[in-house]
């Protein structure tokens, strides 16, 4: 299965969602983070660095295995 | 252009800022009780990068 070039979507429903990617290796860590506000959108890739991604707040994160909302169980 | 300190760092969700969790240093923010955003990380760069000068 090849991961290359494969991307996910994060949209923000609300100001002020925190997008944190966690590291890759032994120590799982917040290493950085994404503040977006409403209506913004990020597009992201897992990388050598980061291998998890932690999203705080309401948003619809899109992957290629479907779609996501934050907010709905 | 406003830079607010929100766009520059959060809060830790696991100390919820304290920097530590039971007498010991926060794992999941190396104790510092905050995570830099990009916008955070580039301003520092170019701070640091120039204040050596």
């Amino acid at each position: 299965m090849s991961t290359e070039n494969e991307f996910f979507v994060i949209k923000a429903k609300e100001n002020g969602v925190n997008v944190i990617g966690l590291t890759r290796g032994t120590d799982t860590r917040f290493h950085h983070s994404e503040k977006l506000d409403k209506g913004e959108v990020m597009i992201a890739q897992f990388t050598e660095h980061t291998s998890a991604v932690k999203v705080r707040g309401k948003a619809v994160i899109q992957t290629r295995h479907g779609e996501i909302a934050t907010d709905k169980d | 252009m406003i830079i607010a300190t929100d766009d520059l760092e959060i809060t830790c969700p696991t100390c919820k800022g304290e920097r530590v969790i039971k007498d010991n240093k926060c794992d999941s923010c190396s104790g510092k009780g905050v995570i830099l955003t990009s916008q955070g990380q580039t301003l520092l760069h170019f701070m640091k990068r120039h204040l050596e000068k």
